[in-house]
């Protein structure tokens, strides 16, 4: 036996015996190296990275940051932390930060053709609000948008909705997340009628089965991976099945790796629901007393502009479909329909796909039918050199952990399944499965749908940085939660808008066609990462229009706006985020922000100072606008009953929405602080603190209705590292609806899915509704059965690779913050094309080669890359990350999405690659 | 009136020339900031960049920005993956007691401890959730950086 295997042998046996026995030296507790430097102050904060949500401690000395390391008393991470994680220090100190604000000036005055100008802070908001007016004016509130971000604190998201909601009465508020986990939270929506996960992270190490679909956890949540291999590695029954369309690092770790098509997820999940009928293995006890079944329509479109005016010539075919679909032979076998025959569908549903109805299971069953084993490998097989046997092996294999009694099971997914033109279908199928088996809302069990962003749970979705959403779950198209909202916020009634706006899609596509003129991008890089770039950047530039961009760096947005201003970083700032496991967790300011870079609460704060009552809450056109108690077309005019509540038509928005006297309450200095500062109330010259005053008003909305925060000053607490909420009676909720961890379970109930969206519903059968008479479907979960579908772009002839994109561990997001780190830079600097080497040999491309990749909407260059060190992709399939502004991929990606969620399915369209 | 109207006048005058003032200097175009200096209009080629190809044994350590942060690794990786459950040729080298010169460097005690079930104890081998050293610990290319970095000066 040679030295390294039997090394080898030795860590293997090692790592087994640990979780058996104790071994080794004592250490004293908390043993990471602790630099206890001269002078240097620690705190706890939060990674500003991924949905994961580590925690960290930071050292600040003379108003500098000096070190990050893991938090050990941090349940989430342990004291781990990803090489992003620790770069947390150094992403504040690019040498290029913004510090000042830049407009674009030719001749002495705004000009969209001019170059950037260095301006005061006065001079970009006159500018600022010229423009809003002047479009506010002419276009009424829902020519105005907020473009916001899954990475906004709690506070600035939620100051971003009062501002935009209650202020200026649009609803065009929509985030970068929409782009993430739009398809997550509509399916929650429709299966259990509130967001957000029921289980947390603590499934990973009480399960014994995890399986991980369309979910590169290796690169994109490292620290949970950290957390799953420790677990893989000392217990020899724990599984993990990796289900991807391209070899990734989870498949090096995976104890199975199922390599299948793009979208045939669809039909895989259908075959697993079918064994587990056909086998027995439904958990009847769990479904008769906790769940209903439920379909809606299948002919509901891709999401696209309605018309092809806008579309390039070489465009028009994908964009045909949203209006009529041709079935392929996969889609009519599935659906039961003749496979010979051609069967042209219109898309009749594309303004109602969210609609569904009851099912009988009998229905659920033959709808099932099509979905044998054979039909479906043969259907999704992604791996063309992989052999038909071995795969369908591999199939069944995954069935059965799913059907098996005797096993628990976790499934995690993130952008594979959300950004698909059928997102929020397939998160409905993985709840089918768990909830046909009861392995749900279970320690250990359940589907568990992980966040991207680190507050795109906290911030965007509970407190609704949506186009359609008011804080707590609340819609605007709802009347009681419009009045609700109205109450807390002290607004009159009917101030609220109640005509959804635009998602974040449709105002890259207002833009272009001239409805939007005034966006306020926030902490996001839209420009960059959304589909079919070449339209927004050239509207953004073209067109008579206002763009606002807030960042810390020059971005790719930054260049292609009118006016760039410098924000503060996390850490320059008081925040809290909230991740995927529900832990709202938060961080005090450590440090001030550089030159005339201001957070992005006070830039609000400041802004609203310039309007008035008047100015917004007369008569407004929304047009379209149909609803009960409203003028057809027009928001009323409320500044009567305004007066009649104390308010003056000449109260600054400031007064009425952010110095309230309740606000005001909240003193600034705070104990809380502990001596560190605060740069909002420093350059708002205030004694109040807007970050705690603004948490815990929006924390009132969901107190009580199952979203319940801890008061602010818990969350600083010593012993405290963040809280899953509902916190009630300071108590967390590590699962919900599950009677033993869940106060709003009802007692002796075992199991309620209490959510209140949705709960009421027509029956039907697979045809459609049948009986209109609706059915009260409290305390319940919705399985729903969902077809395969094809998606609107598939390679042919021309464009004959699919294209997938997306990240890289090294990289977050658009690189603006860590490709201005030289290690992580270093470390991947250009984002590569992944090609297999017999569809390289093909095009005579050879490693580091020069390529074009080309779809219908543009094109881009990029690197060969042949390595296989992270991603390896099959024949007939490309992998672009999209992290490089040099590498713009987005110019060549499909901005067609689910219907129902509006997300962009960045997996999959169909491009060419050819040698530069 | 007319001292009124001179009045406003300057004010006007001053607002422009305000913005103005902002001398050509100043000026900043959009191909000159962000990460890569073109306009987005543009599809530009980018640079081809070189893996470090060195083996493992005799490379200096390079230098941590981060003092708690892992340290990069010097020489090449690509060849010695992937990390699977049954192999890790990372811990064949470095999973051992004690440096020697030019050779690899061990393991710190901290990946011997298992923060989340045991962390008053050093087990004899490296903890699970340290097994896959990719998370923390990147390989270089030659690529230099887009903009400098103040962190630490």
């Amino acid at each position: 036996m040679s030295p390294r295997s039997t090394r080898r042998e030795f860590i293997k046996a090692s790592l087994a015996a640990a979780a058996a026995s104790t071994v080794g030296l004592p250490v004293p507790a908390g043993a990471l190296p602790v630099f206890q430097e001269e002078g240097w102050s620690w705190d706890k904060g939060v990674c500003r990275f991924c949905g994961v949500g580590c925690g960290i401690r930071i050292a600040t000395k003379d108003g500098r940051v000096k070190a990050v390391q893991g938090d050990p008393d941090n349940p989430v991470n342990r004291g781990l932390l990803c090489v992003k994680g620790y770069a947390n220090a150094e992403i504040l100190y690019g040498e290029d930060r913004l510090t000042r604000p830049l407009l674009r000036i030719k001749d002495g005055k705004f000009d969209k053709q001019g170059d950037f100008f260095p301006v005061s802070w006065e001079q970009a908001f006159d500018e600022m609000e010229r423009q809003f007016r002047r479009v506010y004016g002419e276009l009424g509130p829902t020519g105005v948008g907020i473009m916001g971000s899954g990475q906004y604190t709690v506070q600035e998201g939620y100051a971003a909705v009062k501002l935009l909601k209650a202020g200026w009465r649009s609803n065009n508020i929509d985030p970068n997340a929409r782009h993430c986990m739009a398809s997550a939270v509509a399916a929650f929506m429709q299966v259990f009628g509130i967001d957000e996960p029921s289980g947390n992270y603590d499934d990973i190490e009480l399960t014994d089965t995890m399986v991980l679909w369309g979910a590169n956890m290796a690169e994109m949540h490292p620290m949970l991976w950290a957390r799953i291999t420790d677990k893989r590695l000392a217990t020899p029954d724990y599984r993990i099945i990796n289900l991807t369309t391209f070899g990734n690092r989870c498949s090096d770790l995976a104890d199975v790796e199922i390599l299948f098509k793009p979208n045939t997820d669809l039909a895989i999940w259908n075959y697993i629901a079918r064994e587990i009928v056909k086998t027995g293995a439904v958990d009847r006890d769990f479904v008769d007393k906790f769940c209903v079944f439920a379909t809606g329509p299948y002919d509901i479109g891709f999401g696209m502009r309605p018309t092809d005016d806008f579309a390039g010539a070489a465009e028009r075919d994908t964009q045909s479909r949203e209006r009529e679909v041709v079935l392929t032979r996969e889609e009519a076998i599935a659906q039961g329909k003749d496979p010979g025959a051609s069967h042209r569908v219109p898309q009749d549903n594309t303004n109602s796909a969210g609609k569904h109805w009851l099912l009988s299971y009998e229905q659920f069953e033959k709808a099932l039918e099509p979905y044998t084993l054979d039909f479906v490998a043969e259907l999704s097989k992604g791996d063309s050199e992989e052999p038909i046997d071995a795969y369908q092996e591999k199939l069944k294999q995954l069935a059965d952990v799913y059907a098996d009694r005797a096993r628990k099971v976790v499934s995690f997914w993130t952008m594979g399944f959300n950004q698909h033109t059928r997102g929020t279908w397939v998160n409905e199928q993985a709840y089918m499965v768990h909830l046909l088996t009861g392995k749900q809302a279970k320690p250990g069990s359940g589907a568990f749908s992980l966040t991207g962003q680190p507050s795109a749970c906290g911030t965007a979705r509970e407190v609704g940085t949506f186009a359609h959403r008011l804080p707590a779950d609340m819609v605007v198209d709802n009347p009681s939660h419009r009045e609700r909202s109205e109450t807390v916020w002290k607004l009159p009634a009917k101030t609220l808008n109640p005509k959804v706006g635009s998602d974040v899609t449709k105002m890259m596509r207002d833009l272009e066609d001239g409805s939007i003129k005034w966006v306020w991008m926030q902490v996001t890089n839209l420009f960059q990462s959304t589909a079919n770039a070449n339209h927004w950047i050239k509207a953004a530039r073209e067109m008579d229009n206002f763009i606002v961009v807030s960042d810390v760096y020059p971005t790719l947005s930054g260049k292609v706006a009118d006016l760039i201003l410098p924000s503060a970083i996390i850490f320059e700032k008081w925040g809290a985020y909230g991740n995927s496991e529900r832990r709202t967790q938060m961080w005090r300011e450590q440090v001030a922000p550089p030159g005339e870079a201001r957070s992005d609460l006070w830039q609000m704060m400041e802004f609203s100072k310039r309007f008035r009552l008047q100015d917004v809450w007369g008569r407004r056109p929304v047009p379209g606008l149909r609803e009960e108690g409203f003028e057809g077309g027009f928001l009323p005019d409320v500044l009567e009953q305004a007066k009649a509540m104390g308010y003056s038509p000449e109260d600054s928005l400031y007064a009425v929405l952010f110095a309230t006297p309740g606000n005001l309450r909240h003193k600034w200095p705070d104990p809380v602080a502990r001596g560190r500062e605060n740069h909002t109330a420093i350059h708002a010259g205030i004694d109040w603190f807007p970050e705690k005053a603004l948490f815990e008003e929006y924390a009132s909305f969901g107190r009580g209705h199952g979203h319940d925060l801890a008061d602010f000053d818990t969350y600083y607490r010593d012993d405290v590292r963040g809280l899953r909420w509902p916190v009630v009676d300071g108590k967390e909720t590590p699962w919900r609806f599950n009677e033993d961890y869940d106060p709003y379970a009802r007692r002796g109930s075992g199991f309620d899915f209490y959510g209140p969206a949705g709960k009421s519903l027509a029956q039907g059968d697979l045809g459609g509704i049948t009986n209109p008479e609706p059915v009260s479907l409290e305390g319940k979960a919705k399985i729903f059965f969902r077809p395969y579908a094809a998606p609107p772009e598939i390679p042919d002839s021309e464009y004959n690779l699919w294209l997938s994109t997306g990240r890289v561990l090294e990289h977050w997001h658009s690189g603006s913050m860590t490709r201005r780190v030289a290690e992580l830079h270093a470390a991947v600097p250009t984002a590569l094309l992944y090609i297999h080497a017999e569809d390289a040999k093909q095009r005579n491309l050879a490693e580091n080669d020069l390529a074009w990749i080309e779809s219908r909407r543009g094109k881009i260059q990029a690197r060969v890359t042949l390595r296989g060190d992270r991603n390896r992709v099959p024949r007939g399939l490309v992998f672009v990350p999209w992290f490089d502004e040099g590498v713009f991929i987005n110019k060549v990606t499909l901005d067609a999405t689910c219907p129902i969620s509006k997300q962009t399915d960045f997996k999959k369209c169909a491009v060419k690659v050819y040698k530069a | 009136m007319k001292k009124k109207r001179l009045l406003l006048t300057l004010i006007a005058t001053g607002c422009v020339a305000a913005l103005a003032y902002s001398s050509m200097q100043e000026a900043v175009h959009e191909e000159q900031i962000g990460l890569s200096k073109t306009s987005v209009f543009e599809t530009p080629a980018p640079p081809a960049v070189e893996e470090s190809v060195s083996d493992p044994g005799g490379n200096t350590r390079l230098p941590r920005t981060n003092p708690l942060g892992p340290p990069r690794v010097p020489h090449l990786v690509a060849d010695f993956l992937p990390i699977s459950q049954s192999d890790n040729l990372c811990l064949d080298c470095h999973f051992i007691d004690e440096a020697e010169e030019g050779g690899p460097v061990p393991l710190p005690e901290s990946h011997y401890v298992d923060y989340r079930n045991a962390p008053d104890e050093k087990r004899d081998a490296p903890v699970g959730a340290r097994y896959y050293c990719l998370s923390c610990h990147v390989p270089q290319t030659d690529a230099a950086p887009l903009v400098g970095n103040e962190f630490g000066k």
